[in-house]
């Protein structure tokens, strides 16, 4: 037995039952008590081994290539998006994630089944002067209908999207300018019921550049904290 | 070559599909077959599963080798989905399915001695578990497989919800000392 009044909800901690609210002052409680702590560390031995009770059961093949699906496009992307990087990055900064950004924070459920995929830039019209537009190929997981394209003028850029779902609760959209390996902010955007949005991207472009949408929490972010689920490259 | 899940998630970390390829490859069966005992049905087994390795291919920055092995943080991953799952559905009495439905099962193939050594364990956890006091062992499957709250257990069972708890941690101590070697194999 520990002093901790604490110390009976360890069990219902370990096992997952302990309401959402709850675990996370439990959570927060964990911190600053060592004994709950060791507690825990205990009775998570037991927890552990109890999925080994189930039956086990093979998931259908279909599943493995509904993932391969999603991750090797994101693998794509994330090379694509590394490619400029890769070559402006002094060469003793090791490589990661496109941004060399570490840890992803939590993502939040809705934003881990929508995040995804992406895109190659392909110049496509030339149209009057010198604008023109960029496609990007977006797939996100729940909207195989979203499409993002890049209207460049001179330096000046436009996002339009569509067929966008919401972003979450307390997310927003937000793109990012990627120069030289760097992401700078570039505005945020919300979509309207009908999935669209225009955005004048805040930040001047040249060749070279890239333009990424990630998911970022609410008021935005000043680095990335998601992989892109958008990309367009300005050749 | 075989690497080891520690260094396959190093490779997942750099977005590498592979990789990632192996990590599910190695563990999807075990995955799978918690969230269809957690969830009764095949659909929703299988989009927890894909939730929970899109979380670890997005994130998987954040699994940290000191605290347990590659399998025990995915499984944790795949049941806190299954939790969400079910506490989403609100169906929790219309699933008792995994229970009912023996003649969907299928079980794995048995296919190396990896796969085989792990058939062992799940017989030793099954039979840890079947020497709990019966009413230790309700609490704990309520709890972890069955997705309830302590409060919603204590209700069901009509018993205080500080009995529950104590059997819950009685249960669990007895559990671990049974296990008692076969925890270090497991994780």
């Amino acid at each position: 037995m520990i002093g901790c009044a604490r110390h009976e909800e360890v069990a219902s901690y370990v096992l997952g039952a302990l309401p959402e609210e709850e675990n996370e002052r439990f959570e927060a409680h964990l911190e600053t008590c060592d004994d709950c702590m060791r507690e825990v560390a205990e009775l998570q031995v037991a927890a552990d081994a109890l999925p080994l009770a189930a039956v086990q059961v093979a998931p259908p093949p279909e599943l493995k290539d509904r993932l391969m699906t999603v991750v090797r496009s994101e693998a794509q992307l994330l090379q694509a998006a590394e490619a400029p990087a890769r070559e402006a990055a002094p060469p003793r900064e090791k490589r990661r994630r496109w941004w060399g950004l570490r840890p992803l924070p939590a993502i939040g459920l809705a934003t881990a089944v929508l995040a995804v995929a992406v895109v190659a830039g392909v110049l496509v019209t030339s149209g009057d002067n010198d604008a023109h537009t960029v496609q990007a190929k977006v797939t996100l997981v729940a909207a195989p209908n979203a499409r993002a394209s890049l209207e460049v003028k001179g330096d000046q850029g436009t996002l339009n999207v569509s067929g966008f779902p919401p972003p979450g609760n307390n997310r927003v959209y937000q793109a990012w300018r990627m120069r030289g390996g760097k992401p700078v902010p570039a505005g945020l955007f919300r979509v309207g019921g009908d999935g669209k949005a225009t955005l004048a991207i805040e930040e001047p472009l040249k060749t070279g550049d890239q333009v990424l949408v990630t998911i970022e929490p609410g008021g935005g972010s000043a680095q990335p904290t998601s992989n892109p689920i958008a990309a367009a490259s300005l050749a | 070559m075989h690497l080891a899940d520690e260094d396959l998630m190093q490779l997942v970390r750099r977005g590498d599909a592979e990789a990632f390829a192996v990590v599910y490859d190695r563990h999807a069966t075990a995955a799978f077959s918690l969230a269809y005992r957690m969830t009764g049905t095949r659909n929703a087994a299988e989009d927890v599963v894909q939730e929970a390795f899109l979380s670890l291919w997005r994130s998987g920055a954040r699994y940290d080798r000191a605290r347990g092995s590659v399998r025990t943080w995915i499984l944790g991953i795949v049941h806190n989905r299954a939790i969400d799952s079910l506490r989403r559905s609100m169906v929790h009495d219309r699933r008792r399915a995994s229970d009912e439905g023996i003649e969907e099962r299928f079980e794995a193939q048995e296919r190396t001695d990896v796969e085989a050594a792990r058939r062992d364990e799940a017989r030793e956890v099954r039979e840890a578990l079947g020497t709990l006091p019966p009413e230790q062992c309700k609490v704990i499957e309520l709890a972890y497989f069955g997705g309830f709250t302590h409060s919603e257990i204590a209700e069901m069972l009509s018993t205080p919800i500080g009995t529950v708890k104590g059997r819950m941690r009685l249960g669990l101590e007895k559990l671990r000392g049974q296990l008692g070697g076969l925890a270090e194999v497991v994780s």
